[in-house]
């Protein structure tokens, strides 16, 4: 995904009190903070409130100098979004709220997908499980470095996590996806045996 | 590019390899007929790749949704937050302005929640100054709306009936539809004062206070004006039909007698994270033209990003068969002037 220069012009505009302009960056990031919001948590309303918190605080206290405005976003989205879960949580359990919820945003996906792709869909579903049960932080990990293109040491600074983590948290993510896939084709061959025994004892039972 | 380094990957390697993530994600072909060569090398590499592809549009399936989803609720995101922004240079004066403007927001609010209440099932789309948006219909029917529109679906789509509200401009591509009888179902646009009765055709509509054009460009129009005692009025493509609410008449007028700038139509006809039997969809909607396929498979293969001119059908033709060069191919059956897409032998997928 590559970002155009125009949207760090409109940053400046926007430090300088323009609404409109303020929308316009609003937008622009709004689609890619959720996604990168989802790949941590299921509950959409959880990751717009983040985001507009974020830019509630930049409308506010508007940065004075900023190198990289991508970098300087996804990482306060990021504390923003963690702050807002944490505070749930505390609220989660005094107010128990059902976890369905949680179940409801995973398995619509899935559904998605199915209406897609019919050639590849149960591989890919079997991977998109594993990919959902994955610990978020190596979702989160895998994100940024593959969707969103950013370098391990970006990744370092977003997550506040050492590089070796980072490139830890990629390869484990992708083993435990592999696994899965394996798994998978194994599970197929105990079937196929099944269905040619059932097939041999057919044919014996003509003769 | 160095064979030895691939020959040598691990799934996990080539899931980690951006030339190849760029070949699998964004159908970079730059490096395709490398990468073909390699997966021809032998069986364990064309499986190897295969696995890491599958990982990687797993992975791509669930972020585009992700994306999508983030995509169709930014408008409204914006709208909740525009109200909580607090204005930045604040004299007595201008707070005086905002408590003014606030309690006349909630006004209209309240207001519009009154209007829209009995029809609260129906779906708004607004478009904002500098903004046009394209608006898929349930039935297939696309709508372009130009800037400060908007469109709005009837609670009555559910029972079959196509009407729609506009309010601004916006461009009608309308998929002709058959109802159970066989009998073409009409498609109605509504704006103030007029009703736009079609069956299937390609139109523009700008209606701003009292006034509505209608601009034809292919299939047939109906007009219907007037309070207790309808008057309807026909037009034909090239024609530009324009009712006035006041005096409620409807002037008919030949095209080319109308400034071409005052005619609007989107110029491209974009595809984003679609499946190609979402975008062929589209495709006979805009253009009016048929595809055939022999394999349902290749329906499902994805198309991230793709933008064509909205005047030629051969552009999306061209590029599609660059995109899954060795995948499919389409091209234009001359005895009936349908487009057939054959599947092509899979080295990839073995």
């Amino acid at each position: 995904m590559t970002r155009d220069i125009s949207i760090e012009i409109s940053w400046k505009k926007y430090i300088s009190g323009d609404k409109a302009v303020f929308g316009d960056v609003y937008l622009h990031y709004y689609a890619e903070l959720y996604a990168y919001g989802r790949t941590i948590t299921p509950r959409a309303d959880w990751i717009d409130t983040a985001i507009q918190e974020l830019f509630i605080t930049l409308w506010q206290n508007p940065p004075k100098e900023v190198r990289s405005l991508d970098q300087y976003i996804f990482t306060s989205f990021r504390n923003q979004l963690y702050r807002t879960l944490k505070n749930s949580r505390k609220y989660l359990a005094t107010n128990r709220v059902p976890e369905t919820r949680v179940e409801d945003g995973w398995h619509k996906s899935a559904e998605d997908i199915l209406i897609e792709d019919e050639s590849n869909s149960e591989i890919r579903q079997q991977i998109q499980k594993a990919l959902q049960s994955l610990p978020a932080r190596r979702r989160e990990a895998i994100y940024l470095k593959f969707f969103q293109n950013k370098t391990t040491a970006e990744i370092s600074v977003i997550m506040n996590i050492r590089e070796e983590m980072v490139r830890n948290y990629i390869y484990k993510g992708i083993k435990a996806l592999r696994t899965n896939y394996s798994n998978q084709q194994f599970r197929l061959h105990p079937a196929l045996i099944l269905i040619i025994c059932l097939q041999l004892s057919g044919n014996m039972n003509l003769f | 590019m160095n064979a030895e380094k691939y020959i040598q990957y691990r799934v996990e390697d080539w899931v980690q390899d951006p030339l190849f993530r760029n070949y699998i994600l964004d159908k970079d072909t730059t490096h395709g007929h490398f990468w073909r060569g390699l997966s021809n090398e032998s069986d364990e590499i064309a499986r190897k790749m295969k696995e890491a592809s599958d990982i990687l549009q797993a992975m791509s399936e669930v972020h585009s949704d992700y994306h999508e989803e983030g995509r169709r609720k930014s408008a409204e995101s914006w709208k909740a937050l525009e109200q909580r922004l607090p204005s930045r240079k604040k004299t007595s004066h201008r707070r005086m302005i905002t408590l003014v403007s606030a309690a006349a927001s909630i006004a209209i609010a309240v207001l519009v929640l009154w209007v829209l209440w009995p029809s609260s099932q129906a779906a708004v789309y607004l478009t904002e100054a500098n903004e046009t948006q394209e608006v898929l219909l349930p039935d297939g029917s696309l709508v372009y709306l130009n800037e400060n529109s908007s469109l709005t679906i009837h609670e009555e789509w559910q029972n079959g009936i196509r009407d729609v509200t506009l309010d601004g401009e916006g461009y009608f591509m309308v998929r002709s539809q058959a109802d159970t009888a066989g009998h073409k179902k009409k498609f109605t646009v509504k704006t103030s004062g007029l009703d736009i009765e079609v069956l299937g055709t390609q139109f523009n509509v700008q209606s701003r206070d009292a006034e509505t054009r209608v601009s034809l460009d292919e299939g047939a129009v109906k007009l219907v004006h007037g309070g207790a005692e309808k008057t309807e009025s026909y037009m034909v493509p090239g024609q530009v039909a324009s009712y006035d609410q006041k005096s409620n008449k409807v002037a008919i007028i030949e095209k080319a007698l109308v400034r071409a700038d005052e005619l609007w139509k989107p110029k491209t006809i974009e595809f984003d994270h679609i499946t190609l039997r979402e975008a062929i969809e589209k495709m006979e909607t805009v253009f009016k033209v048929e595809f055939t396929s022999e394999s349902k498979a290749v329906l499902g293969l994805k198309i991230n990003k793709l933008s064509v001119p909205s005047d030629n059908p051969e552009v999306f033709i061209k590029t599609v068969n660059i995109l899954f060069e060795n995948k499919i191919i389409i091209e234009m059956d001359p005895e009936n002037g349908t487009y057939a897409i054959r599947e092509l032998n899979k080295s990839m997928d073995q």
